[in-house]
């Protein structure tokens, strides 16, 4: 397992937000965690991604207990965090948000005098992942230009740059119109095998298409976990989740 | 290069000893000093993102320093000015260690706190003049040579000195370093979700400001010829905050305009009417309010090229 969360309990103040969540991740793997607003899904990234502090259970990555691990360390041992809201340099330019992703990879920042613009392995490696994502031609626009897509773009962008093994998605295609959202999946559907992602998304066609498995989540519990194929079939899914999609439509 | 501002206004740096006028010299010597002091505080405020309201205690450090030494007969600036530096730096480790455990109005708060508490240590500090503070007798001696009792000579010192630093400074906030704290200022969550861990880099961000004060402290000892508790008093932290602001923050060359605008500002109007601080304050409510980006996005070709790219 690459990634394996057990029992986790989270409460804030009276409400339960997370009540004994676990699943399972598998190398190279899309797992997509679906369920109602509310449903704590972002709470549960959130610890697995070392914001918050689960107050039971554990989490292990690679075999190795991480639940008291900070959100560098984390990173550092390979798990890239996208944000539900944009989360990126505004005052940057693309090209310069790239490179902070990159240099945190190689050693210390503690470099005063070389320009940071001035490795070439470090710009022509940041280039080729723009090239990836498709926002190669953008790299001098300052990240505040951007539309709300590419600057999604460049947060996974600036993710695929650190060579994560697991991503943590939380709603990457959240905001986007048709035409974004369909360059986002395509993407992700192209690096699927390559990293291992976790994946919130409210977008029901997102989901089937990109995941191999489901967790279903419905006010902080697991109610299923399966195959994507089973759990469009399960009869609690359905009511509790799909079935509102459907009669809202 | 393609930079005429910088070298224009270093250029013109240079003539003002040649009016021949002492108190112009001197004048323009103390607003170098403070520019020193302003681009200090820049480092940790325009590109860090780290409001301090106690920056004073460290120029205060740094001018101290001077004062302490001359009591004990060390007067070589060789020795002097890199103690002066020191002992900022020392000091700027445990205050940013602990204050930056804080952020937003608390950190104003906490650095305005251990401020007050260096205040009081040197208005109680006997040997030094306590409330009154000392004079000093000489200035600092470069090797035995007593020429920068000179005020001329001793403009260029701190004319190479503000050169320096401001060339120290602009390497520093285009180096790997510099655009790590720029990234910290702009998104902490997320340069931690990079693998940053972002408080070693704030404190050391918090060691260089407080250092660069330092030295300007020494400066300005040097300059006044006394130190009091006055270099450590919260207004001369917020004076030298208003510095920054006015002129720009977040580049370089904005906190020497703001240092030299509101000095020579001051040195006016108080020569037409006591009361001219009813006439500074609303003057700098229209700068802030009519130039958000302070004095230095009024001159021409410097509209924010960065933002406009596309």
């Amino acid at each position: 397992m690459l990634l394996e969360a057990r029992g986790l309990v989270k409460h804030f103040g009276a409400m339960t937000a997370t009540s004994s969540v676990s699943l399972a991740v598998k190398s190279g793997e899309v797992h997509a965690v679906i369920g109602p607003n509310g449903a704590g899904k972002t709470t549960l990234l959130a610890q697995l991604s070392g914001e918050l502090t689960p107050d039971e259970g554990a989490v292990f990555f690679e075999g190795r207990a991480i639940t008291s691990l900070s959100v560098p360390r984390r990173a550092a041992l390979g798990i890239g965090r996208v944000y539900q809201l944009t989360s990126i340099f505004p005052d940057y330019t693309v090209i310069e948000n790239m490179l902070l992703a990159h240099y945190s990879t190689s050693g210390h920042s503690f470099r005063f005098l070389r320009g940071f613009g001035a490795d070439a392995g470090a710009r022509t490696h940041s280039l080729e992942v723009l090239d990836q994502v498709g926002l190669v031609e953008r790299a001098s626009v300052a990240a505040r230009a951007l539309s709300h897509g590419e600057q999604r773009q460049l947060e996974l962008a600036m993710m695929l740059a650190l060579r994560p093994k697991l991503l943590l998605l939380d709603e990457p295609t959240a905001g986007m119109g048709i035409e974004e959202t369909e360059r986002v999946v395509g993407l992700l559907s192209r690096l699927k095998g390559e990293v291992a992602m976790l994946l919130v998304e409210h977008d029901m066609d997102a989901v089937f298409e990109l995941a191999d498995r489901v967790t279903v989540l419905v006010y902080g519990r697991v109610i299923a976990e399966g195959g994507v194929d089973a759990i469009r079939r399960d009869p609690d899914v359905r009511r509790a989740y799909l079935g509102d999609e459907e009669s809202g439509e | 290069m393609k930079r005429p501002l910088p070298i224009l206004l270093f250029g013109l740096l240079l003539l003002v000893p040649l009016c021949g006028e002492v108190f112009y010299t001197r004048l323009f010597s103390r607003i170098m000093i403070h520019a020193i002091f302003a681009i200090s505080l820049d480092l940790m405020l325009g590109y860090g993102g780290m409001v301090s309201f106690g920056h004073a205690a460290f120029f205060g450090a740094g001018a101290y320093t001077v004062g302490i030494l001359s009591l004990h007969g060390v007067s070589s600036a060789l020795i002097v000015w890199p103690a002066a530096v020191g002992v900022a730096a020392l000091l700027a480790l445990p205050i940013g260690a602990l204050s930056l455990r804080t952020s937003g109005a608390y950190f104003i708060m906490i650095t305005l706190a251990f401020a007050q508490i260096v205040y009081y240590f040197a208005f109680g500090l006997e040997s030094c003049g306590g409330s009154d503070g000392m004079r000093l007798a000489t200035r600092n001696t470069v090797g035995g040579w007593a020429g920068l009792a000179g005020h001329t000579v001793y403009y260029h010192v701190v004319w190479g000195c503000l050169l320096a630093v401001f060339l120290g400074c602009r390497r520093l906030v285009g180096s790997r370093f510099g655009f790590v704290i720029g990234g910290i200022r702009q998104n902490e969550a997320r340069m931690g979700s990079l693998g940053y861990a972002p408080f070693g880099y704030k404190l050391t961000c918090f060691v260089i400001a407080a250092s660069i004060a330092g030295l300007a402290g020494a400066l300005i000892a040097n300059e006044a010829l006394y130190v009091s508790p006055s270099f450590l008093h919260w207004t001369q932290s917020g004076h030298v905050l208003v510095m920054v602001i006015l002129g720009g923050m977040g580049t370089l060359l904005g906190p020497i305009l703001g240092a030299m605008a509101l000095l020579l500002t001051e040195e006016v109007l108080s020569s037409f009417t006591e009361h001219w601080m009813i006439v500074l304050g609303p003057s700098l409510i229209v700068v802030v309010l009519y130039a958000r980006r302070g004095l230095i996005s009024l001159l021409p070709g410097r509209r924010e090229a960065r933002a406009d790219a596309s």
